[in-house]
């Protein structure tokens, strides 16, 4: 798909979501007030109506430079995905297991096969961690 | 202008022993983050933010103007030894750095990157001390109205002139002031778009927003490209020729012109919202190569004046850059958006009222800042090989570590997972915003102002009436906004 393409679908996709939030995010979201210049909807649905248009502009007059690759894109939504495991994990098992476990699934993400780095990685980040924030700082981690 | 003894007070501030510490300790960082291509001085301060609540405000400040000051000059060094700038700002280094790092004189060439950019950032340094408080004191003149009439006109620059489309710079900004809406409204208290998460009653979090968007959305894609690329091979330092080693005095002087070009390029620019160091870098590059070689090599193969300029001017804008942060309460860049998260931190509000209310810590950090040029100089001559050595660092350590420091940072300035949770979100975000183009430091400007934006903006309609075309009783707010048009027509014809 070209840069010209890429950049009309941001453009629908932004318009999409003006109209979205003009027609459900909105009304569900804000109270109805019936005073005052400037109502909780009015600037919401202002940025609504002006993401809608200018989506509408970028998609009939596509401009910009595009930097999407999916291979990268992949990797990051694994990356992605692996940290909101990590958040989960942070609030079920604590801090101390869950960070070399995550450290390390990362490690495997970038493919380090060099075991003093992954040590490095595994033990002396979480460590460092550790000892700056809890004993240094005297503040609890998750 | 705020009386003397409270200037001195605040200058004596700067210079305590802890200070002067934790400048140091920000310079070095700055520097060894710098060295290390794709971490940076941005990254490192997006970082290092929510650690810096336990510090008093003005070490915490000054700690990170010394990380963004230290790593204006650590990007030169792998610019210039292994062709791959550290930073972007450091990009036109490459042009003649790297080529006299490969004529066997890699040492001359980034002590000359050190000295110009030690004398640009000076040079900044001075202008904003100078201009700051009298345009804060210019700024506090003006009414809601007015305020209004400014953030629409710094909306229509910053969007202009940040990445290369005016309509994805309008678009990022107005989703930005769209996130600015989430959380009580201003004018009625009622909550709005909290999707039943009370966390979000007082709106998102900025810093887990900005740690969000710039640190981890970048720390993912460098995982990603760690994963594919390899180590770049480095030029040694080592060479026992002493002229090659330093930069005589005749050298520096031979650059004079060059690099107060370039401090004065990167002090207008800096000035200016939006307009970053690497378009000053450049700019200055091109105006020095115009007056010719001076019986140096051709641009291009290592000429002395093409590091100066580019490194004076690249540097300059850091301190220009604070002149709307301070003088009228508006982020021009990545790093005074990030210097916003660390005074609110601190329950500091930046803006022109911080020179009536916290006029000692202002002119504090403005000693802290002028310590930290002497720091960059001294730090960066003791340990240029250190950081020629840091450029080696594994990927596979820095970014996993990088990212849980970002996990536990936000977790402690937002209290709790949610806030962590509002990061991943804002990284994803964000991630997609820089791969389809949309400029993501307009989004987090916007979503800084945003708030204010909304004040004004019902402040403005009760004074006016409820008549929008009432604002031509305000001749200052009206020439703003003809200003913001002209923008928008202009920007929009040369970028579209």
């Amino acid at each position: 798909m070209g840069q010209k393409s890429i950049n009309r679908l941001s453009g629908v996709a932004v318009a999409l979501f003006g109209a979205a939030m003009l027609l459900w995010i909105i009304p569900a979201h804000t109270e109805t007030v019936s005073y005052g210049w400037v109502k909780p909807d009015t600037l919401p649905k202002a940025c609504a109506w002006a993401l809608a248009g200018l989506g509408l502009i970028q998609a009939l007059l596509p401009k910009g430079e595009v930097a999407l690759d999916g291979g990268e894109f992949v990797i990051v939504a694994v990356a992605a995905v692996l940290s909101a495991g990590a958040i989960w994990a942070l609030g079920k098992i604590g801090f101390l297991v869950a960070a070399p476990v995550f450290a390390a699934l990362l490690i495997a993400v970038i493919r380090e096969r060099r075991i003093g780095w992954i040590a490095a990685t595994i033990i002396g980040a979480p460590a460092l961690i550790w000892v700056v924030v809890d004993l240094l700082l005297g503040r609890p981690l998750p | 202008m705020p009386e003397i003894s409270i200037i001195l007070a605040g200058f004596a501030d700067a210079f305590t022993w802890v200070n002067l510490l934790f400048v140091m300790l920000g310079v070095a960082a700055g520097q060894m983050v710098g060295a290390i291509p794709g971490i940076g001085p941005i990254m490192a301060m997006a970082i290092a933010i929510p650690f810096t609540f336990a510090l008093d405000p003005l070490v915490a400040i000054s700690f990170l103007v010394g990380v963004n000051k230290g790593g204006l000059f650590g990007g030169a060094i792998p610019a210039i030894l292994i062709n791959t700038p550290g930073t972007p700002d450091a990009a036109a280094t490459t042009l003649d750095g790297h080529p006299l790092a490969k004529a066997g004189k890699p040492v001359k060439a980034t002590r000359m990157a050190l000295f110009a950019s030690v004398t640009g950032d000076t040079v900044s340094d001075i202008v904003l001390i100078t201009l700051a408080a009298p345009l804060a004191g210019l700024s506090l003149q003006m009414g809601p109205v007015e305020i209004l009439a400014l953030m629409i006109f710094a909306f229509s620059i910053i969007s202009g002139l940040i990445g290369d489309s005016l309509i994805k710079g309008l678009i990022a900004a107005v989703a930005g002031l769209l996130l600015a809406t989430v959380g009580l409204d201003p004018e009625h208290g009622t909550p709005r778009f909290y999707f039943g998460y009370f966390e979000l009653y007082d709106g998102a979090s900025l810093v887990a927003v900005a740690i969000g968007m710039l640190a981890v959305a970048e720390i993912f894609r460098r995982i990603a490209a760690a994963r594919r690329a390899g180590p770049q091979p480095a030029i040694s330092l080592g060479n026992d020729d002493p002229a090659a080693q330093r930069v005589s005095w005749a050298e520096y002087w031979g650059c004079r012109f060059a690099i107060a070009r370039g401090a004065a390029i990167g002090t207008l620019l800096g000035a200016i919202p939006g307009i970053g160091s690497t378009a000053a870098a450049f700019m200055s590059y091109s105006a020095t190569k115009k007056t010719g070689t001076g019986g140096g090599p051709e641009f291009g193969q290592g000429n002395l004046r093409g590091i100066a300029a580019t490194e004076s001017a690249n540097s300059a804008v850091m301190g220009a850059n604070l002149i709307p942060l301070l003088g009228i309460g508006i982020p021009g860049s990545i790093g005074a958006a990030l210097l916003i998260s660390a005074f609110k931190i601190h329950g500091i509000q930046p803006g022109p009222l911080l020179f009536q209310t916290q006029a000692r810590l202002i002119y504090g950090l403005f000693g802290a800042m002028l310590m930290a040029n002497l720091m960059n100089l001294l730090i960066g001559q003791v340990s240029l090989r250190l950081w020629a050595r840091v450029i080696r660092a594994p990927e596979s350590v820095i970014f996993p570590a990088a990212l849980l420091f970002c996990f536990v940072g936000v977790y402690l300035s937002t209290g709790g997972l949610f806030g962590v949770g509002l990061m991943l979100v804002s990284a994803c975000v964000g991630y997609v915003m820089m791969a389809f183009g949309y400029p993501v430091i307009v989004f987090i400007i916007a979503f800084f102002l945003g708030a204010g934006f909304e004040r004004a903006l019902s402040q403005s309609l009760v004074i006016l009436d409820g008549n929008p075309l009432a604002v031509v009783q305000h001749p200052v707010a009206l020439a703003l906004l003809i200003l913001a048009a002209v923008t928008v027509i202009w920007l929009s014809r040369g970028r579209g």
